[in-house]
C-alpha cells in the first residue's frame, strides 16, 4: 500500500490547476503562516502563496482551530507586552510584580537555551511558542499585581485591554477573512460531508487509539466525516493518526519531515 | 456554495495585515500609564506585612489556645 503522506511540493504539482480544491488547514500551518518569528514561518507562507497561484483553494478549518491559533496569539500578546513593563524610564512597576516578571523572564531563557540544544541544527523543529509565557505562568504575573479582590483588579484588566483587545478582535477578523469554519449543520455546507450527524464520541476512540491530543483528534474526527481529501499540518501526532486512522485522505507536509515517518510508519 | 468564501483578499494581502497587528506596539505614554495603574491599584507592601503578621498571630493564638 502506498502512503498517505505527501510532501509540499508534490501537492504542489498534483493540484495545479484545479479548481476549487477544498482543504483542511491545521492551526500549527495558520500560525506559521501569519507569523514572521515562528520556525516554519518561510516554508509555510511560501508553501501557501505558491498553492494559491497555482490552484483555486478554499481553506477549510474547524472553531477548534481557530481558538489554538488565537490562544496562541494570546500567549505571545501578553508576554511581549508584560516584559515590556519592566524596563521603562521614569517609572518603577511595583517589586513583586518586578520580581516576577524578572523570573519569567529567565525561566524563559532557560527553556530557549534548552530547546536550542535540543534541536541543534534542525531549526525549523523548533518549538516557537516556547518564547511565550504559559498560563500558570500569565496567572503568577497577575497575582502579583497584588489586587485587592476581582473589583479591583483594574490593572490586569487594563493590560488585557491595552495588549490584546484590539489585537485579538483584528486577528480573529483576518483568520475569518483567510478560513471557512467546517459546520455539519450548516445547510450550504451539505455537500461538503458524507455525513452530517458527526459522532463526537469517534474522535475519544481516535484519541485513544493513537494517544493524540483531544483538539487534533476533534478535527481528524471532522476530517473523516467530509468529502474533503486533504489536510495540511506540520503536527506529528496528527500525520501519525492520519496514516493510521483515515488511511483514504491525505496528510500534506514538508517535505522534509517525511522522512520523519520513514521509520515509525514502513509500509503504513 | 454561497457561503464558501469565493473573492476573499489573497494570502499576501490578509498576511501583511496580520504582520502588522503582530507589530503593532503601544506607545511609551501608554506602558507608563499602564504601570501607574497598576502600582495604584496593587495593596501597599506595608498592608501585606501586616496581614501576614496578623495570619501568623492567629494561626499561633490557636496553637496555643486552641481558639
Amino acid at each position: 500500500m502506498t502512503s498517505n503522506r505527501m510532501g509540499f511540493n508534490q501537492f504542489l504539482k498534483k493540484v495545479a490547476g484545479q479548481e476549487n480544491l477544498n482543504l483542511i488547514i491545521d492551526s500549527n500551518m495558520l500560525i506559521a503562516c501569519f507569523d514572521e518569528d515562528h520556525s516554519n514561518y518561510n516554508l509555510v507562507s511560501d508553501f501557501i502563496e505558491k498553492l494559491e497561484s497555482c490552484a483555486e483553494v478554499n481553506f477549510f478549518t474547524t472553531v477548534t482551530t481557530k481558538a489554538e491559533y488565537l490562544d496562541y496569539q494570546r500567549r505571545r500578546f501578553l508576554t511581549e507586552g508584560i516584559f515590556s513593563l519592566s524596563s521603562l524610564s521614569g517609572v518603577e512597576l511595583i517589586a513583586s510584580a518586578k520580581q516576577v516578571i524578572y523570573q519569567m523572564k529567565m525561566r524563559r531563557g532557560k527553556r530557549l537555551a534548552d530547546e536550542e540544544k535540543r534541536v541543534g541544527d534542525d531549526e525549523e523543529n523548533f518549538n516557537t511558542a516556547l518564547n511565550y509565557l504559559q498560563d500558570s505562568e500569565l496567572k503568577e504575573i497577575k497575582k502579583s499585581f497584588r489586587a485587592r479582590d476581582v473589583q479591583n483588579e483594574i490593572g490586569w484588566l487594563k493590560v488585557c485591554d491595552l495588549f490584546l483587545k484590539k489585537n485579538i478582535a483584528e486577528q480573529e477578523a483576518l483568520l475569518d477573512e483567510f478560513c471557512n469554519y467546517l459546520s455539519a449543520h450548516n445547510d450550504f455546507q451539505a455537500h461538503l460531508f458524507k455525513n452530517r450527524n458527526i459522532d463526537w464520541k469517534r474522535a475519544t476512540s481516535l484519541s485513544s487509539a493513537t494517544g493524540m491530543g483531544y483538539s487534533d483528534a476533534l478535527i481528524l474526527n471532522m476530517f473523516s466525516e467530509t468529502n474533503l481529501d486533504y489536510i495540511l499540518t506540520l503536527d506529528y501526532d496528527l500525520i501519525y493518526a492520519v496514516s493510521i486512522s483515515a488511511k483514504n485522505k491525505f496528510v500534506v507536509l514538508p517535505d522534509s519531515r517525511l522522512g520523519d515517518f520513514k521509520g515509525t510508519l514502513k509500509k503504513i | 456554495m454561497e457561503d464558501i468564501k469565493k473573492n476573499r483578499r489573497s494570502i499576501k494581502e490578509i498576511k501583511k495585515d496580520m504582520l502588522k497587528i503582530i507589530k503593532r506596539r503601544p506607545t511609551e505614554e501608554e506602558l507608563i500609564d499602564l504601570v501607574k495603574i497598576i502600582n495604584e491599584n496593587a495593596i501597599p507592601e506595608d498592608e501585606i506585612k501586616i496581614k501576614k503578621i496578623a495570619i501568623k498571630r492567629e494561626n499561633h493564638d490557636i496553637e496555643q489556645n486552641g481558639l
